[in-house]
Order: structure tokens, then sequence, then C-alpha cells
């Protein structure tokens, strides 16, 4: 249907526009020219007397030229116009009116039969050769013509006035018909001109409309709302194609965005393992910074020992053969899981060694809970922080010094302990400790916190971070290190 | 915007729906003007069963008027179509040409003016209009001395009497009468019935008389310039009786102009706003009022009469609708 596209529509309301002027101007010269065409009515009735007065004057010549010279062509006139005469009288009004020029006319036609009447019998009194009954019929005649024309003028004269009359209310009315002639065509072209604005609006509007949405998406705002349209036409196509279009890159828009999500997730976990593998290997080179060349030491401290052994010096090699083992425990991969037990046996080593260097400058007391050796656990614990309790804790004190080691199993939990009574630990230094101990790296940590943080890492890793580390101290009390360990997180 | 032209564009339809209407409306009126002109009238108009012809003098007497509304209230129930030929009172001539129209156009019914000194005219119209099948009725004020058959008026005589009656009443035996008549061609005002009317009244009041009698010529300023005459020939005068309006009018602007109020008694004729406005102003003491109207309702009554066949009646005095005056004497 062509009415449903654009161009249909612009055809249509052009059509409708140049049909209402088309139509305005053709009204208003029909009617003009009908205007025109009817003053020709003003003096239709005039007229028509005009002609009645000639056909009573050629009536009557006709006569005379008979009476006179009674030639046949004059009495052929005087039939011919004579006959017309009664016919155009006969056309006249006959009925009785209390209207004036209407009565008058009845008046007319008896005049004219009168008149008729005596010229007939005129003519016939001819045709006898009565000289004084034609003569006196032909008088008589032109009496009742005389009486003809002056009602003939009476009705002229009505009919001039009335037509005068009618003419001024002609005219009245042909003024206010020209100023509503000017009405009728202002009032089209303000109607054309507002039908065009209604429709440019129309049609514009939703192309209006569509060019924002486009704007909005250009700008990213997938969600800007497009008016409803109903039509089928083109503008209405394209509404519906920009719509499905705009639902389309939405619905990309929103995949994308959860997919970006689900990937940047992705990426955290992967950072997040990298991380703790970056960690961990932290942890790795740490432990290998205190690990010298083994089989060189090894070898050097067999050989230490068969020295002694050969000298007879049993409590060297007793240290050595202390030492190796102590060497040898600590040198191992610090990621390895072992038992309790291994770790109380490397503290004991470490101990004698302890006790061999400082003499009975320190006490170590050592607290076992059977049930809790064979419970598995990172490397290394609480060597180093024995170690730690002499370097730091007991290091200024000269005697009087102690370092108990704890281990026993609280629930479904291995508790380690390293308690000292040194110099302990201020709150900051704690929390300080704690919160390198979870950062990226150790390079901050201070004298002393390495093997402590080391340590704390390495729970934290082995466990999955089900493990953890309290630190009890006060500044000149002395510091207890505890590490929970859940029963079976050995790595 | 949208809404402003959607507003305006409703406003225009309806303007455009609006002027077209009232164009096609002008357009039909002013073709209906034009085409009531070339009908001539109203085509539409009653049509009566008789056709009725009426002619009279064109003058400015009231009588003629009162006369006219009567053949037409008339003429109404007897089912005629009135035409009316009025001519000139000096031209009696064209009251004949209409006569002969009338006769020649074959009417039903003629009612014509015929003045008292017709000279037999009555009686001649008569023959002529039966002769071609007219209904022929004379009126007037006096039925033409000598002649019979119908005629429809209101004698003169009594017109005098009833007038002299009013005199008397006011004046008593002082009355000094003028009487004003407008029968110039009466050859002697002693001759005017109005005048005898107005002695036989006087005659029963000893002392009371007639000074003076003039008659007025045919002209709106005839009865002024006749009344101021008679009573500048005639001090004694103290009481003018007048035939008709227009005389009556005069005497009084004479009377006013003199500063005579009161002191000259006025008896007019017929009824007009102007009589009644001196009547009321106390100028004129009384108006004798010749009924016209009655004459013509009764003209028409004797054409349906003499149309159906009936006999011609005799002439039928119609006498005087009232006398008006003033509750006293001057």
């Amino acid at each position: 249907m062509i009415l449903g596209t654009v161009r249909g529509k612009i055809i249509a309301n052009s059509a409708l526009i140049l049909l209402i002027l088309s139509l305005t101007t053709l009204y208003s010269g029909f009617a003009s020219l009908e205007l025109t065409k009817s003053v020709e009515f003003l003096f239709r009735s005039n007229r028509k007397m005009e002609s009645l007065r000639d056909l009573l004057g050629s009536t009557e010549a006709g006569l005379e030229g008979y009476l006179t010279t009674k030639s046949s062509d004059s009495l052929k006139d005087y039939i011919r116009f004579s006959t017309k005469l009664a016919d155009e009288s006969r056309s006249l009004n006959q009925n009785i009116s209390q209207d004036e020029s209407l009565i008058l006319q009845r008046d007319l036609v008896g005049l004219v039969d009168s008149y008729l009447e005596d010229t007939e019998a005129s003519v016939t009194a001819k045709r006898g050769r009565d000289v004084a009954a034609y003569t006196a019929r032909y008088e008589s005649s032109e009496r009742a013509a005389e009486l003809a024309r002056l009602l003939i003028g009476k009705i002229d004269g009505i009919f001039l006035s009335n037509s005068l009359a009618a003419y001024s209310g002609y005219s009245a009315q042909i003024s206010a018909v020209i100023l509503s002639n000017a009405a009728l065509v202002v009032s089209a072209s303000l109607l054309g001109l507002m039908l065009l604005v209604r429709f440019s609006y129309k049609l514009t509007g939703p192309i209006s409309s569509l060019a924002e949405a486009a704007r909005a998406v250009g700008r990213g705002e997938y969600d800007s709302a497009l008016p409803a349209l109903e039509s089928t036409d083109e503008i209405g196509t394209m509404t519906a194609a920009f719509r499905s279009m705009q639902e389309s890159v939405r619905r990309a828009f929103e995949e994308l965005k959860s997919k970006s999500e689900v990937e940047r997730r992705l990426m955290e976990e992967r950072m997040r393992v990298l991380e703790l593998d970056h960690k961990l290997k932290d942890a790795e080179l740490l432990a290998l910074q205190t690990q010298i060349n083994p089989h060189f030491l090894f070898n050097t401290l067999s050989a230490g020992m068969q020295l002694a052994l050969a000298e007879d010096a049993d409590k060297t090699a007793e240290f050595l053969d202390n030492l190796a083992a102590f060497i040898r425990y600590a040198l191992k991969p610090p990621a390895r899981s072992v038992r309790v037990s291994d770790e109380i046996e490397c503290v004991e080593r470490y101990i004698w060694l302890l006790r061999l260097r400082f003499g009975e400058r320190y006490r170590f007391r050592l607290s076992v809970d059977e049930e809790a050796l064979s419970v598995e656990t990172p490397a290394l614990l609480l060597q180093p922080l024995v170690e730690n309790a002499v370097a730091h804790g007991l290091r200024d004190r000269e005697a009087g010094g102690e370092i108990r080691v704890g281990v026993r199993l609280e629930g479904g939990t291995a508790l380690l302990a390293v308690e000292d009574s040194g110099k302990g630990m201020s709150g900051e230094e704690i929390a300080r400790v704690m919160r390198e101990s979870s950062g990226d790296d150790g390079s901050s940590l201070g004298e002393g916190g390495i093997g402590l943080h080391n340590v704390i890492r390495r729970v934290s890793l082995a466990t999955g971070g089900r493990g953890r580390v309290e630190i009890e101290s006060s500044p000149g009390a002395g510091a207890s290190v505890r590490i929970y360990l859940p029963v079976g997180s050995g790595s | 915007m949208k809404r402003i032209s959607r507003i305006l564009a409703v406003v225009f339809g309806i303007a455009f729906i609006g002027a077209t209407v009232m164009n096609a409306a002008l357009v039909g009126k002013a073709r209906a003007a034009l085409a009531g002109a070339y009908s001539g009238g109203v085509p539409s108009a009653k049509t009566e069963r008789f056709q009725l012809v009426v002619v009279l003098p064109d003058t400015d007497d009231s009588f003629f008027g009162g006369l006219l509304d009567g053949v037409s209230q008339a003429a109404g129930a007897a089912g005629a179509g009135v035409q009316v030929f009025r001519y000139p009172g000096t031209r009696e001539g064209e009251a004949d040409m209409y006569f002969e129209i009338a006769l020649r156009a074959k009417v039903d019914g003629l009612i014509m003016y015929t003045p008292r000194d017709g000279r037999g005219s009555a009686a001649f119209r008569a023959a002529e209009a039966s002769r071609n099948g007219v209904v022929f009725v004379p009126v007037g004020t006096d039925a033409p001395p000598g002649e019979e058959g119908p005629f429809i008026g209101s004698g003169s005589l009594l017109q005098g009497m009833e007038g002299g009656k009013l005199i008397g009443k006011f004046l008593g035996a002082s009355a000094r009468v003028g009487v004003v008549i407008s029968t110039p061609e009466v050859e002697s005002g002693t001759d005017d019935p109005l005048y005898r009317g107005v002695r036989m009244s006087l005659g029963s009041l000893p002392g009371a008389r007639v000074v003076a009698v003039a008659a007025t010529q045919p002209g709106i300023l005839s009865g002024e310039a006749v009344v101021e005459a008679m009573l500048r020939a005639h001090p004694a005068i103290n009481a003018v009786l007048c035939s008709n309006a227009r005389d009556s009018v005069g005497a009084a602007q004479v009377i006013v102009d003199w500063g005579e109020v009161g002191k000259v008694l006025i008896v007019g004729a017929d009824e007009t706003p102007d009589i009644q406005r001196y009547i009321d102003k106390g100028v004129i003491a009384a108006s004798v009022v010749r009924d016209s109207r009655w004459i013509g309702e009764e003209a028409v009554r004797v054409f349906s009469r003499l149309k159906a066949g009936g006999m011609s009646p005799a002439p039928v005095e119609t006498g005087f609708l009232a006398i008006k005056t003033k509750a006293g004497p001057p």
C-alpha cells in the first residue's frame, strides 16, 4: 500500500493541501462567476417588458400598414407580431394577487387581449370594407395600446425599483461575500500551512528520536528509550531495526562484560597463584641462603670426626657428629614435610650444640606430648625459633636465661611452642613482624626477623592458610611463639 | 510547537468550514435577492378570487387613508385582491384612464372616489362598468346630487351639524363662527352642505351665527392662509369650523401664532396624530371624525353583494365614527 510509505504519506498530505487550496479557489471563482451571471436576472424582467413594447409597436405598424395599404406583407407582419404579442403576454402573471407588479401584469394581459380584439375587429372590418367600423376599432386599439404602454411603463418602473432594491441588497451582500471569500482563502491557506507543519512534525519526529537514540548509542548509552511507533512505513521499519540492533548491541555488550569479569577473576586467581608461587620461591631462596655446600661441609665434618676419633678426642667427635646431623637436617629442602619427632630431634641436637657453646649460661626445657610426635609438620620450624630466642631474646643475658620448647595436641590442632625468658618484644614489634610476614616480601625485616618471618610464611604456605603463628610477648617479660598446625597439614 | 500547531490546525479548520458555510449562505442570499427582483415580486403571493380595483386621489387627506384601510380590511373576507390606482387630486383625467384600464382588463370590481361635483360621472361610469361586466361602487363624502345607484359616503351636512352642535355647546349664543370649506368648485359658500349643517345647528341658539365662510384650495398651506385671512377680515370670529384635517391643523397654527389659543375655538375634522396633538394641547377643542374606514369596508360589502347578483342599493350614509374632544371647553 503506497500510503504505508513515507513517499506515499508525503504525496497524500501534499495532495490534501493542494485539494483544499484548489477547491477553495474553484469554489471562490465559481461563486463569483455565478454572482456575476446572476446580475443578468436584474434586467430580465425589464427585457421582457421591452420585448412586449416592441411587439406592440410592431403589431401596430403591421396593422397600420395593412389598414392604409391593405398589403398582404403588412397583414403577414401584423399576424406574426400579434401572435407573438399574444404568446408573450400569456407568459405574464394572470393570477389575482395582492402584489402590485403581479396584478399589474394581469391587467396588462387584459389590455393586450382588449387591444388584440380591437385589432382583429379592425382587420375584419377592413376586409368587409366597413370604413367606419375599422376606423373606430383602430382608434380603440390605439387607446388600448396607449394604456398597455402605460402599464408596461408602470411594471417596468416597479421592476426597475425592485431591481435597484435587489441590487442594493446584492451590493451589501457582495461586500460580505468578498470579505468571506478573503476569509475563506486566508483560512484555507492557514489550514494548509498548519497541516504542513503538523505533517512535518509527524514525519520528522520519529527521525529526530532515532537520531537522538543513535547519538546516545554513540555515547555508549545502549538503554536510551525509543518512542513507540505504530507506523509500518520506512521510518517504522528503521526504528524497529534500530531497536533490534540496540538490543543486540546491549546483549553483546553485557555478554562481553560478563566474559571480561570472568577473565578478570581468572586473572586474579592466576595472580594469586603466581603470588603464592613467588612467595614459596622466596621462602625457598631464603632457606637456600642459609645453606652452604652440603657435600663439602659433610665431608669436612666427617673428616673432623675421624680425626677426633683418631686423636681420642671423644667430645670433639661427638660435637662433630651432632653438628653434621644438624646440618644435614637443616640443609634438606625446607618445603618438605617431616614428623614432629624429627623436629624435636633436630632441636635437641641444636640445644646440645648450644650447651657446648654457652655451657650452663642458659637452661633448655623440652615438653613433648607423645601423641603429637607423629603429626606432620613443615621442617625447620622449631630450630629457627630457638635460635631467635638465643640470638635476640637472651643475647644480653649472661646467665639465668631459659628456653622452653613444647609440643602437644589441642583437639585437632598440634601446638608447637618456643618460649624464652629474654628481653621480649614490644607490641609494635610483634605487629610489624606479623604484618611484614603477611606481605609480599621480607625485605624490610629487621634484625632477627628473618627466621621468624620465614617460619610464619612457611606455616601459612604449607597449611594453605589454615595454620597460624601467634606471638605473645612484652618488653622484659620474655616471648612466646606458638605455632598451631591442623593435624594432617604436612606438605 | 507541536501542540500549538495541532490547536491552530483545528482552529483554522473550523474557520475554513465556517467561512465556506458563511460564503455559501451569503452567495445564496445575494442570488435570492436578485431572483426576487426577476420574479417581479413575491411569486408565492396568495391568489384571490376577485380582482378589486380602487381608484383614489393621491392627497394628504386622511380620509382616503382610512378609506383604503377599510377596503383592504374587508377585501380579505370578500376573497378579493386589491389593486390601487392613485392620481393627483388636480388631474381627474387620470382617474378616467384608470377607470378605462380596469374595464379593458376586465377586473371584477371597481371602487372609485367620486366627488360631489362629479357632474354625472358616477352614473356614466356605473353604466360603462356594467356594460363591461365590472361591478362599480362609487365612494366619497357627499353623493353627487340627483344621481341614483350605490354610493357609500359620509355627508358634509351631517358633519356641519355635528360641528355646529359642538360650537353651540362650548360658546352658546355668543358663537361667531367662521366656516372653512374645501370645495372651491361650489359657486357660493352658502351652498356648501357643511356650511348649511352648521347653520342648522346654530339655528336653535338665538344670537349665535356664522360670520364668514371661505373655501381652501388644494395644497398643504391653503388652510392656514384662508383661516388667517378670514380672521383678519372678521375679528369677531370666536370659533372656526374646518372640513378636513389639513385645514384644521392650518387653523390651529394660526391661532398659536397669533397667541389666540383659548380665545378662538377650533372644531376640526378627521383623526390624525397632528389633530390629536393639538387637542391634547387644548388648541383644537374637538374634531368631527368622518368614518372613512367604514366607508371602505361598506364599499367592499356592496361589491360582494352586487357580484353575487344582488340588487343595486341606494346611497349609504355611514355617519361619523367619533368626536374627539378635550374634557371641557377651552
